[in-house]
């Protein structure tokens, strides 16, 4: 398990005035062998984080642990972590055959045999130099390099954006194969909530340093539900609506878009009392449920996670 | 490969790796250095070869030359440099960073490996091109010892340079955040504190007015330096112990930096905020510092309090120039250069404070003498214009000289002298008038094992009889004849040697058996400086001098080394001497052979000026009816001051008034006519083509001067 404890980082970019709280207190778990989604516009916190936690910055206060090993200049820590940066970096004039060896020497679990499986089925040349990449095959070989390093986490910052969806798809299979198989934990960090929703089991959302909100996917589904509906007479709505715990509600002519705090037996059960020309229970998108939980604590979330 | 701490497996491993990412480093190295020991070596014997003076001697000469430090230290300067940037460029990449940092290994084990990679990668390619180029140079030239010894010796010398100049560029790239900051950062601090010795050097001497510009403080700090390339150039001993200290501190420091450091500060010019401020305000202090000096030279000795306040003015200015200059460059902003601008006020006050605080003596410098408790042994230089020689047959200062030989336990005299000096200094820089005394080096070596150096001024209404004991005193000759301290000079330079007596430009020399005549010619000499005092000096000038001179063959390069012998007047011994030894010039005057005899007058009244260090009397500085100054040379163009006889009549009554001397004495009279005026006597060209006008130069006997002389020259 990956342990934040109320972790703080500054950024000191000049004068007095130029003090910059990147981490401001953040305490969150990331368990072991799911899916966690760092979520957070630019400058929230995510880049930082994921920085720490692979041992790249030194906290200033709290901090990282690996499997209770703190994360900075330490080896225990680090071999759990492979982390690929936002823009990854290769050697010069290297090709994907030079990496391999170079991680090899230093992951001790690196599959060489499998990358150069992985390497063949994403369609990419053992031997071509990597300067002559598309940023989608450097980001490819990025991932696959993570993968058959072996190690327990794997951070991703920012990967996913830029990968086109077939691709998507296929690393989404090999995060399922090694997670099963191995008990791999990958991380994501991403500004792009919808790419996110369909891999992540745990959503980790911070703003201006600070988390907002860290659940698993699904129990904040299951506590929200979305409906569409007309009432047969208007009159009712009061009536109706004032039994249930109200989120969200727009009203377009008679059509209404109601979000309900809930179960969905409850709200069905709720609804099936009154007279509905029109009722349908919609499925609920990730961003939905966060404007939701967000907008009752104040924040504008869709400022934050426009995708 | 698994844990990554510290096995030989590891980091044979993680050299291997580094190796690979900077192989084109040590290829470069050694392509270049075999291009200078093979290609250079075997250029220099083909034309040595294929000349007339193609024998072993040249052969030699040009292996010496190669094997020298020259060429080689200064590649390294700059590979050591670029190791040490490139090693830890990564450093100063985000993408790199997080692609290092992230890994599993030990940050110290990292930073640890590419330091030696650094250094291993040029100094192997180095050593074996060397010896390649010695084993090719052995075959086609002409190697021995003495090359053998030069090579190795260069070699450990350039390593020494290439590990100081390597750490301290690592020192540097620890610092900041940037590499051109970095390469600018490495240039200030290997140049710093020759820059802070030199200005502060310069501005003392210009605001000091007893400060005497040498340091003798022991064996250890005399010529040393935090710059490796000044320590590698000066060579000594204590150079090298430097270098090394440098080397063991930098890289102490560069790995603190290292560790304390933040990989976010990517991109800042330096990585640690209160650093920032200390290099902002230490590099706009040197620079301001650097202009106040170069002020003070441009207005010379003309040091007045108007001229003071303007250079305060300038400092103040420079002081905002500097910081703001410093600010937009350590922040990557123009914008921002007047940001934090209450530094600026910092940076002039250590301005201000160091100008004024000299020119106002507020440290008490122009003040302090030592106590006469502390000082083990006094020395004191007045310039006589001798050549001196160190043990190695390198040429001395007379100051260093003195150092060495001059040891006056007279301590109540010295004493004495020296307070009677510094007053009449001190009176002269608070009246601004030139010089009026004689010029002279204190040295006090001072019992904790430290020296003092002071330029005083001895006033010339000095007690003779104070005089008389300082320079009557063995202890003074020993200081400042060499032969009383020759070490086995005519063993040490066998070859040619020559006994010479130089007299109105005139020499006679003596070749065959000069050794022994020479060592004959000391024990005479030394009969005749038993009256060698201050009283003489005033009274005698210098008819000739006597030089024994002699080569070493085999030494690298084949000059002359003299020791030399002022002969008076009153040294009836040696003048016997000179004259059983066919040595003698004669010393008269022939009237008949004169075509004109030129007097000029050289003394002048002090004028108000800047206080300054002249050179005594014979630098001839004249005030003319105008009040300018003028020189003695320019006055003898302008015909002031001076008048040319012509009248065999005034020839005779001038010739038998005066005498030949190659030298006034540097503790002249300045009130005597020997002081007074001075003569030349033509006696038309010395040679058949009338290149050489052959003028002698004389000076008056005491008292003797002819009235009518007095009367044609005024003031």
């Amino acid at each position: 398990m990956i342990e934040v404890k109320d972790l703080h980082k500054t950024f000191d970019t000049g004068g007095k005035e130029d003090i910059v709280h990147a981490i401001n207190g953040i305490s969150l778990n990331i368990d072991e062998s799911q899916v966690f989604g760092l979520i957070g516009t630019n400058g929230s916190g995510k880049s930082t984080l994921m920085r720490i936690a692979a041992g790249i910055y030194r906290p200033d206060r709290g901090n990282v642990y690996i499997d209770g090993n703190p994360a900075y200049d330490n080896i225990e820590a680090k071999k759990k972590i492979f982390f690929i940066a936002d823009e990854p970096f290769f050697h010069s004039n290297s090709t994907p055959k030079h990496m391999r060896n170079y991680y090899a020497d230093i992951y001790e679990n690196f599959d060489v045999k499998r990358f150069d499986k992985l390497l063949d089925d994403f369609n990419l040349s053992l031997n071509r130099r990597i300067s002559t990449f598309s940023k989608g095959m450097k980001k490819q070989l990025s991932v696959i390099l993570g993968v058959c390093a072996g190690t327990k986490y794997l951070m991703m910052d920012e990967t996913f954006d830029g990968l086109d969806p077939v691709m998507r798809q296929a690393v989404k299979s090999l995060f399922a194969n090694d997670m099963e198989e191995r008990g791999l934990t990958p991380i994501i960090a991403s500004h792009n909530l919808r790419e996110l929703e369909d891999i992540c089991e745990n959503i980790g959302l911070l703003h201006r340093g600070g988390v907002l909100l860290s659940q698993n996917l699904e129990n904040i589904k299951f506590g929200i539900q979305k409906i569409q509906c007309v009432f047969a007479n208007e009159e009712d709505e009061e009536r109706i609506l004032g039994g249930i715990n109200v989120m969200l509600n727009e009203k377009r002519g008679k059509l209404h878009t109601i979000t309900v705090r809930g179960n969905r037996e409850e709200v069905m059960a709720h609804f099936a009392g009154f007279e509905m020309t029109f009722f349908e229970m919609l499925p609920l998108t990730l961003e939905e449920a966060f404007i939701s939980e967000t907008e009752v604590v104040g924040y504008d979330i869709k400022k934050i996670i426009a995708g | 490969m698994t844990s990554r701490k510290l096995s030989p497996d590891n980091v044979l491993n993680f050299q291997k790796n580094l190796l690979r990412e900077r192989l084109w480093q040590p290829i470069l190295a050694f392509v270049l250095f075999c291009i200078y020991y093979i290609g250079g070596g075997s250029t220099a014997v083909f034309f040595i070869r294929t000349t007339s003076w193609s024998d072993d001697k040249s052969l030699k000469e040009a292996a010496m030359m190669l094997f020298g430090p020259f060429l080689p230290p200064t590649a390294l300067f700059v590979m050591a440099v670029v190791a040490a940037l490139s090693g830890y460029i990564y450093l100063y990449n985000r993408q790199k960073v997080d692609f290092y940092e992230a890994q599993p290994i030990k940050r110290g084990f990292r930073w640890w490996n590419i330091y030696f990679c650094g250094i291993y990668i040029v100094i192997i390619p180095y050593i074996i091109s060397t010896l390649m180029g010695y084993a090719f140079m052995t075959v086609i030239g002409k190697t021995d010892m003495d090359v053998f010894v030069m090579m190795v010796t260069t070699l450990l010398r350039s390593t020494l340079l290439y590990f100081a100049v390597y750490a301290v560029t690592t020192f540097s790239a620890m610092l900041c955040g940037n590499i051109i900051i970095a390469v600018l950062g490495t240039i200030v601090l290997i140049t710093w504190y020759d820059n802070l010795v030199l200005i502060t050097d310069g501005i003392a001497s210009n605001l000091y007015v007893t400060y005497a510009g040498y340091s003798f403080d022991g064996s250890l700090l005399k010529g040393i330096s935090l710059n490796p390339v000044t320590n590698f150039a000066v060579n000594k001993v204590q150079n090298n112990i430097i270098n090394i200290l440098i080397v063991i501190a930098a890289t102490a420091l560069a790995f603190l930096l290292y560790r304390i450091r933040k990989n976010e500060m990517i991109g800042t010019a330096i990585v640690f905020r209160k650093g920032k401020l200390i290099v902002k305000i230490a590099v706009a202090v040197l620079w301001t510092l650097n202009v106040g000096w170069f002020y003070l030279m441009a207005v010379e000795k003309n040091i007045t309090p108007a001229t003071m306040l303007f250079i305060s003015a300038v400092l103040i200015v420079n002081s905002v120039i500097a910081s703001v200059i410093m600010e937009a460059i350590l922040s990557f902003n123009v914008k921002s250069c007047f940001k934090n601008f209450t530094n600026t006020f910092v940076v002039m006050a250590i301005s201000l404070i160091v100008f004024l605080g000299m020119y106002l003596d507020l440290f008490g410098y122009d003040r302090y003498l030592p106590s006469v408790s502390s000082v083990e042994s006094y020395a004191i230089v007045r310039n006589a214009y001798f050549n001196y020689y160190d043990e190695d047959g390198s040429y001395m200062d007379q100051e260093d000289y003195a150092n060495e030989h001059m040891f006056i336990r007279d301590k109540e005299s010295m004493d004495e002298l020296a307070k009677a000096a510094v007053a009449n200094t001190l009176a002269l820089k608070k009246s601004r008038k030139r010089v009026n005394g004689y010029e002279t080096t204190f040295i006090y070596r001072l019992k904790n094992g430290s020296t003092r150096c002071r330029k005083l001024i001895i006033p010339y209404d000095v007690d003779e009889t104070l005089m008389n004991k300082v320079v009557g005193s063995e202890e003074y000759k020993d200081g400042l004849f060499a032969y009383r301290n020759d070490n086995g000079f005519a063993e040490k330079y066998p070859d040619d040697q020559e006994l010479t007596y130089s007299f109105r430009n005139k020499d006679k020399t003596v070749q065959h058996d000069a050794a022994r005549l020479y060592e004959q010619f000391k024990k005479v000499y030394d009969r005749d400086m038993k009256q060698y005092d201050y009283t003489m000096l005033r009274n005698e000038a210098r008819l000739g001098m006597l030089t024994f001179s002699g080569k070493n063959k085999e030494e690298r390069v084949y000059y002359e080394h003299e020791i030399e012998f002022p002969v008076y007047g009153c040294c009836e011994n040696t003048i016997a001497f000179l004259k059983d030894n066919d040595l003698w010039i004669d010393d008269s005057i022939e009237p008949y052979m004169v075509n004109s005899v030129k007097v000029y007058k050289t003394y002048s009244e002090p004028t108000e000026n800047v206080y300054g260090v002249g050179v005594g009397k014979e630098d001839g500085v004249f005030v003319n009816g105008n009040g300018d100054e003028e020189y003695t040379d320019e006055l003898m163009e302008h015909g002031e001051g001076e008048k040319k006889f012509d009248n065999m009549d005034d020839i005779l009554k001038i010739c038998e008034a005066s005498y030949i001397c190659t030298n006034k004495g540097e503790w002249l009279d300045p009130y005597s006519d020997k002081a007074k005026y001075g003569i030349y006597i033509d006696e038309g060209y010395s040679d058949q083509n009338e290149r050489y006008e052959n003028q002698i130069s004389c000076v008056f006997k005491e008292g003797k001067v002819p009235q009518f002389v007095k009367d044609s020259i005024k003031d």
